[in-house]
């Protein structure tokens, strides 16, 4: 019996003992963010204690739903417009700063003329989202009208159409002249440009102007509660400089942090200083951006259907005024 | 009488497994009590009416419809050929063994993550239709074939029937029935392999597109239900009206 208690004692000692040690402490900061652009910005905390969790692409948009209904996460980083439809009230959520300034570049395997896109057929990724959102909302602001039915095609206008995030489709679009020109993000933009030798021939954040695409939001209560360690997170995200990271301990590091012990889409090899200073990764604070974002989220509102909302309106409470 | 029956039967089961579902649906909904969790009935009963009269949904219902149409008839036509073949030649069945098992045995995702590399999201949903459903079909229609009777096939060969009194008189009433019914299955599975295509291949005029769109813009779980629960109702309705036909079928055959 008293075998049998001591035995328990040390059971029950060592459960406690892993419960406090491990790396969801009380103490420690929940990060979650989507792996690409968000995930090398996240970066920036890596000598914190703040714990990091990073989605893959396909079910990020889920995960951090989930985790910001459930107010599992204290912090995640995702798009402007996911943050207006989560955390519109600014109740339990609030934005601190923009973490990623646009990164979509369009690759072609040749230059284009004084006309430029007119008359292109123009492959998107994830046209029915942001990415393709913005590249109508820039295609507007050039005075070209665009249309996604081929057979509507002609020399005056531009064809888009959607293309897989994936490099070799990109390649057999432009090999097949498919496509003229394929709007992709960075770190994507500039691999394909390596590896395949093709010609960077647009900048949609030139053309369309600075749009905000990747926000961070705090939970309100850890903003209120927990002010000393924001301050060393905003710190850290301000104080990185994104373009000066090493590319292999970036990628390891990220891997680490995937969840369900996956792998980051991102490869050494394609985090050259080109491809993370074309990722516009830098905080800035959410005081700062307030009018970007309210006017981004406006011409987003215009992509709203019948059947549900880009983005929705949000208020002063949206924006965190304590940075 | 039995057969009226029969039905009557059928139908009181089908009616109370609906029922049933819906209810424990609607259980476990309140339970839950978030609708992005487990969307109630109310909330995906008006987004399904809702959506019911919406432009753009009837662009990618149709469109789809048309897809899971292609596939099904390539897949219907060149199954049931492969198997009518392979019944007459033994080194063709040999063949179709290993080609019917490999092409089964391909991951779904894996071919739509290739296709969509090289044809468009369109054309790469059918192909992955046709490689999902043609060996489906091939299995069916060579296990209704091989339940056709030896002997009368010998007794007719034995008396030198023609080859087209064979096929009217012995293989069509065996497989006329169960072809129908094929025919209705293999539709509603090509309809659901279709829009599970368009989801990864990214067709965006599509039940597959709207899905992701729900999901991933609108973040409405309701919406992808509803949308979900049209893609069922037109699977089941397609396999009720092959049933019927083939009950017609049966029931001109016993008359």
């Amino acid at each position: 019996m008293k075998r049998l208690a001591v035995f328990l004692s040390i059971i029950i000692c060592l459960i406690l003992s892993v419960g406090c040690t491990g790396a969801n402490s009380p103490s420690s900061l929940t990060l979650v963010c989507p792996d690409g652009a968000p995930a090398i910005s996240a970066y920036a905390l890596k000598d914190t204690k703040v714990n990091v969790t990073v989605y893959p692409s396909a079910s990020a948009t889920a995960s951090i739903q989930k985790d910001i209904r459930n107010k599992s996460a204290d912090v995640a980083i995702l798009p402007v417009n996911l943050a207006s439809k989560l955390c519109a009230s600014g109740a339990d959520y609030k934005m601190i700063g923009v973490l990623t300034h646009g990164n979509l570049y369009g690759v072609g395997k040749n230059v284009l003329d004084e006309n430029g896109l007119k008359g292109k057929t123009v492959g998107v990724i994830q046209l029915n989202a942001v990415p393709g959102y913005t590249v109508k909302l820039m295609l507007e602001k050039m005075g070209l009208q665009y249309v996604e039915n081929k057979e509507e095609k002609n020399a005056d206008n531009v064809y888009l159409y959607q293309i897989p995030a994936d490099a070799t489709a990109v390649k057999t679009a432009l090999d097949t002249s498919k496509a003229d020109v394929c709007i992709v993000a960075q770190p994507m933009c500039d691999r394909l440009i390596s590896a395949f030798s093709l010609i960077k021939s647009i900048d949609v954040q030139s053309l369309y102007g600075y749009f905000p695409q990747a926000v961070a939001v705090v939970k309100t209560s850890v903003l209120e509660n927990r002010k000393s360690e924001v301050n060393e997170m905003i710190a850290s995200l301000s104080g990185c400089d994104y373009t000066a990271l090493n590319a292999t301990e970036l990628v390891n590091w990220i891997n680490l942090h995937v969840a369900d012990g996956e792998v980051s889409s991102l490869a050494p090899q394609a985090l050259t200083v080109s491809a993370l200073e074309g990722s516009n990764i830098r905080f800035s604070p959410a005081q700062n951006e307030k009018s970007a974002v309210l006017n981004y989220l406006t011409q987003l509102k215009r992509f709203d259907t019948e059947l549900g909302t880009v983005a929705i309106a949000v208020g002063d409470t949206f924006f965190w005024s304590g940075v | 009488m039995k057969n009226r029956g029969t039905y009557l039967t059928k139908t009181v089961f089908s009616v109370i497994f609906i029922a049933i579902t819906l209810v424990v649906w609607q259980i476990v909904a309140l339970i839950v009590n978030d609708d992005f969790a487990v969307p109630s009935l109310l909330s995906v009963g008006a987004d399904m009416l809702k959506i019911f009269y919406v432009p753009s949904f009837s662009i990618a219902y149709f469109s789809t419809l048309l897809r899971a149409f292609i596939g099904f008839a390539l897949s219907f036509i060149t199954g049931v050929l492969l198997a009518v073949v392979a019944k007459k030649f033994a080194f063709i069945k040999g063949l179709c063994v290993p080609l019917v098992s490999v092409i089964r045995l391909i991951p779904t995702m894996a071919i739509a993550s290739l296709l969509c590399i090289t044809l468009s999201p369109s054309v790469a949903s059918v192909a992955v239709c046709f490689t999902v459903v043609m060996p489906y079909v091939y299995s069916s229609a060579q296990a209704m074939l091989e339940s056709v009777g030896d002997e009368l096939l010998e007794m007719a060969k034995v008396y030198g029937v023609p080859h087209g009194r064979v096929l009217s008189g012995i293989y069509l009433p065996t497989v006329k029935k169960p072809l129908v019914e094929l025919l209705g299955t293999a539709f509603s599975f090509a309809l659901k392999i279709t829009v599970s295509s368009e989801v990864v291949t990214g067709a965006l005029k599509s039940m597959g597109g709207l899905i992701n769109t729900a999901q991933n813009v609108y973040l409405s779980p309701s919406l992808v239900v509803a949308v979900t629960v049209w893609v069922v109702v037109t699977g089941l309705f397609a396999e009720l009206i092959t049933h019927l036909v083939a009950t017609l079928l049966d029931k001109r055959r016993r008359a």
